[in-house]
C-alpha cells in the first residue's frame, strides 16, 4: 500500500524524480555516541536504506537527547547534524524517521521555525516526518520515574534521577508544550510538514513466542510489567493515545502484521517495519 | 494518503519582495483587548534573573517563516489548564520500615508497585534493590503471601534497567499484586534488605482499576511573578461522594523553592501567590497535592501533580499593528514594548472568511528577532494559500509573543485583531 502511494505520488509530481532523496535517523531519551549499533541495529538502518537511489544518502543522528528538546545539545545538535548531512550531500527530499522523544525533538524544529537560521533551510527540505512510537503527549511513565526520585528536601527534587528529557515528557508537562510551543496536536494549527505516525499497541514476552524475542527477549520483560502503568492500548511505555497525538496516524503495528510493536521493537527490524519504511523512501 | 507541502518553494522568494520594500504603505489599527483565559502583562518588567543564557550564532538573525493551513483545520484557541486525574500515591519510607511493615491502603486489588532507592547524584545505588522475590505480604485477613505467590507480575530491577535505563533509576524494581492479596489493608514486608545504613525508599502505588481518582488544574498554565495561583482539587468517582480527611499540597520552582498551597475550609482549593523574584532554572514548575479521603470504610489515598510556567513580563504587544497587502503576502506589523535586550518572537494564525461568512484559518506566521530595550517592532509575514476563496475581513488569532532566549510565553490571546485590509 506504501509503496502504492508512494508510486502515485512520483507520477503526480514528477519533480520528485528529479529530487536528490535522503533520510535520517533520530534516536529517542539518552545520549547516542554510536546510535546506528547502539539504538537502531545496523540491520535496521541498512534495510532501510535500500530503499534509496543512493543508499548512502542516509544519516544517523549522534545527539544527547537527555536534555529539553529545546536545549542546543538537543535540537541545535539535531539541526547541526541534519544540516551539515543536507549540504555535503545535496539532499533535496529528506525524509525522517525519528523514534520516541525524537519526535518532539523534531517536532520542536518543525514548530519552532524562528529559533535558529538553520531549521527554515532544514524545514525546506524535508518531505516528511515517519514517526515511530512518538512520545508526543507525555507517558504516565515519565511522572512515574520523576516522582520516584525526588527528595522531599528544599531542592532535592531537581537532584534526582530523571533527566531533563524525562522530566519534560511527564503528561502534563508536554501538555503544556503542545498547548504553548508545539503544533500538530488536537485543536493546534498542524505542523509544516506531514508528522506520520506509527503506534505500537502491546507488548508480547512469552519465552514460548519467537516473535517476544525480535528486539530483544529481557528488553520486553521490563516493558511487559511496565504496560500495566498505562491504558491497554499502548507499547510498554506509550499510550497509543501518546503515539498518536501529533500529526496523523500512518498505521498501526496490528495493520502490518499480526504482532504487536513493543517500545523497543519499533525501532529495531521487527515484523517487516523496515520494508514499509524503505518502501516510503 | 501521504501529502507534502510545496509552499516551501516561495517563501524564500516573498521576503525579498517583502526586504526590497515593495509593499503598499498599510493601514493603523490598534490590537482588541485581551478576553478572560487570554495571558498579557500590563506593563513590562526588567527580568530580575541575572543574565539570559549565551544565544548561539545562529539564533542572531531576524528570521521570517509561515505556511499555509488547511481551511477545514478545527483550531481552538482557548487552550484550557491541563486537568490531572491520578490513582496513585507515594510514600517515603525508612529501609527499617521494610521490616516492620508498611501499610498500604488500597481501593482496590492489583495495583501496582514501584519501589525506588534514594541516592544522590554522586552516590552508587549499589545493592539497594528491593527485589519482588523478597517481598511478603499480609492482607487484611492475615494470609501471608511469600515472594511471587503474592505478585502477578514482576520486574526485578535487572529488567527495568535492560527496557527502560534512560527512564528509571538503577535498583528500582516494580509488581503487580495478585488479585488473591485483595484490597483495603495490605502490610509489606521486605527480606533479606541491607539494613547496614539507614536509607530511604519512595514506594509509588498505582490502583489501575481503581474508580476513584483525583482531580487537580489550576486556573491557567501560564502565569507572571508575584501573580496568584488559583489550584482546584476534585474527587473523580464512580462509586458516590468520597469524604476527604486532608488536603495538603506546594508549589515548587524549578530551582526547587517550595511553597506551601493554603486549602479552604472545604477542602477543594487553594491559592498561592508567586514570588516577585524567580530563578535562572530552566523547566516549569511543579504544582502537586496529597489528599486522603474515605469512602465508607475504604480509606483513599491519592497525590496529584501538573505544571505551570512562571516567567516575568519582560516585553509586551504595545497595543499598534499596522496591516499592509501585496497580492498573497499579507503583514501585520506589531508594536513591541520591551524592558530588556534579548530575541522575542511573534507568532499568530490568520483566519479569512469564506464565501458562507465563516471564519477559516489560512496561514500560521512566525517572526524573531534580537531586540533592545524600548519600542520596537516585530513584522508577521503571511503567505495566503494560493487555492482559497477566503478572504477579507482578516483576524489575527492565536497571537502570541515569546521571549526566545528566557524560553518564556509573555502574551497569548484567542483573538488579537479583525481587520479588512482593504478597507481603511
Amino acid at each position: 500500500m506504501s509503496r502504492l502511494i508512494g508510486s502515485c505520488f512520483l507520477f503526480l509530481f514528477p519533480a520528485l524524480l528529479l529530487a536528490n532523496t535522503g533520510v535520517a535517523f533520530v534516536h529517542g531519551t539518552g545520549k547516542q555516541t554510536d546510535a546506528r549499533n547502539d539504538y537502531w541495529t545496523g540491520a535496521m538502518v541498512d534495510s532501510v536504506r535500500q530503499g534509496l537511489s543512493n543508499s548512502s544518502n542516509y544519516t544517523v543522528i549522534n545527539c544527547d537527547f537527555e536534555q529539553f528538546m529545546w536545549d542546543s545539545d538537543a535540537a541545535g545538535c539535531l539541526a547541526g547534524q541534519l544540516l551539515s548531512f543536507i549540504n555535503n550531500r545535496n539532499i533535496t527530499d529528506l525524509v525522517v524517521i525519528t523514534h520516541s522523544n525524537g519526535g518532539n525533538v523534531m517536532r520542536w524544529i518543525l514548530s519552532n521555525p524562528t529559533t535558529d537560521s538553520r531549521f527554515p533551510q532544514i524545514i525546506s527540505k524535508i518531505r516528511w516526518v515517519n514517526a515511530l512510537a512518538a512520545s508526543s503527549l507525555g507517558t504516565p511513565l515519565a511522572d512515574a520515574a520523576t516522582e520516584g526520585n525526588i527528595f522531599e528536601q528544599a531542592v532535592g527534587w531537581l537532584l534526582g534521577y530523571a533527566s531533563d528529557a524525562v522530566k519534560q515528557q511527564q503528561v502534563s508537562w508536554m501538555a503544556y508544550y503542545n498547548s504553548n510551543y508545539l503544533y500538530g496536536t488536537s485543536g493546534r494549527p498542524s505542523l509544516p510538514v506531514g508528522f506520520y505516525n506509527v503506534v505500537g499497541s502491546d507488548v508480547d514476552s512469552s519465552p514460548f513466542d519467537s516473535d517476544s524475542y525480535c528486539g530483544g527477549y529481557t528488553l520486553n520483560v521490563g516493558l511487559e510489567v511496565t504496560q500495566e502503568w498505562l491504558d491497554n492500548c499502548s507499547d510498554g511505555f506509550l499510550n497509543c493515545t501518546s503515539q498518536a497525538g501529533a500529526g496523523s496516524v500512518w498505521f498501526y503495528d496490528t495493520q502490518l502484521s499480526n504482532e504487536p510493536l513493543s517500545h523497543n521493537q519499533s525501532r529495531r527490524k521487527c515484523f517487516g517495519l523496515d520494508v514499509v519504511l524503505r518502501n516510503d523512501l | 494518503m501521504k501529502s507534502q507541502p510545496f509552499q516551501n518553494l516561495v517563501r524564500w522568494s516573498t521576503s525579498l519582495l517583502l526586504t526590497a520594500g515593495l509593499l503598499t504603505a498599510g493601514e493603523d489599527h490598534n490590537l482588541l483587548p485581551p478576553n478572560q483565559g487570554d495571558v498579557a502583562a500590563t506593563a513590562v518588567t526588567r527580568q530580575t534573573w541575572k543574565a539570559a543564557p549565551a544565544l548561539p550564532p545562529t539564533a542572531r538573525e531576524k528570521v521570517h517563516f509561515s505556511w499555509p493551513l488547511a481551511a477545514d483545520e478545527s483550531i481552538d484557541t482557548q487552550q484550557p489548564s491541563h486537568q490531572t486525574r491520578s490513582k496513585s500515591y507515594r510514600m517515603l519510607v525508612e529501609s527499617a520500615d521494610f521490616e516492620k511493615g508498611i501499610a498500604l491502603p488500597l481501593e482496590t486489588s492489583r495495583p501496582l508497585i514501584k519501589i525506588s532507592p534514594q541516592f544522590s547524584a554522586d552516590q552508587l545505588p549499589g545493592n539497594y534493590a528491593v527485589q519482588p522475590q523478597d517481598l511478603m505480604l499480609v492482607n487484611k485477613s492475615g494470609q501471608v503471601f511469600r515472594g511471587a505467590a503474592g505478585l502477578d507480575q514482576l520486574a526485578a530491577a535487572e529488567d527495568l534497567q535492560r527496557a527502560h535505563k534512560n527512564h528509571f533509576s538503577p535498583a528500582t524494581t516494580i509488581f503487580k499484586l495478585a488479585n488473591a492479596v485483595g484490597h483495603q489493608s495490605v502490610y509489606l514486608f521486605a527480606e533479606n534488605l541491607d539494613q547496614g545504613e539507614p536509607r530511604r525508599y519512595v514506594i509509588q502505588v498505582f490502583e489501575k482499576h481503581a474508580q476513584i481518582a483525583l482531580g487537580l488544574q489550576s486556573n491557567s498554565d501560564t502565569y507572571f511573578a508575584g501573580e496568584d495561583i488559583l489550584v482546584n482539587t476534585t474527587w473523580i468517582s464512580e462509586l458516590g461522594k468520597v469524604e476527604t480527611q486532608s488536603m495538603s499540597g506546594a508549589l515548587i520552582a524549578p530551582d526547587g523553592r517550595r511553597f506551601d498551597l493554603n486549602f479552604d475550609r472545604g477542602l477543594q482549593s487553594a491559592r498561592v501567590r508567586l514570588p516577585q523574584t524567580l530563578g535562572a532554572a530552566a523547566g516549569l514548575w511543579r504544582v502537586e497535592v496529597q489528599a486522603v479521603g474515605r469512602d465508607g470504610d475504604t480509606l483513599i489515598r491519592r497525590d496529584a501533580a501538573t505544571a505551570i510556567a512562571v516567567g516575568e513580563a519582560g516585553a509586551r504587544f504595545s497595543g499598534d499593528v499596522v496591516v499592509a497587502r501585496d497580492g498573497d503576502l499579507l503583514v501585520a506589523d506589531l508594536g513591541i514594548e520591551t524592558a530588556g535586550p534579548g530575541r522575542y518572537e511573534a507568532r499568530a494564525v490568520l483566519f479569512g472568511t469564506d464565501a458562507e461568512g465563516g471564519m477559516v484559518p489560512l496561514a500560521v506566521a512566525h517572526v524573531a528577532d534580537l531586540l533592545d530595550q524600548g519600542k520596537q517592532r516585530l513584522d508577521l509575514q503571511f503567505e495566503l494559500p494560493a487555492a482559497t476563496d477566503a478572504g477579507a475581513p482578516y483576524e489575527l488569532r492565536d497571537l502570541r509573543l515569546i521571549h526566545q532566549n528566557a524560553g518564556k510565553l509573555l502574551h497569548r490571546q484567542g483573538v488579537g485583531l479583525r481587520f479588512d485590509p482593504d478597507q481603511p
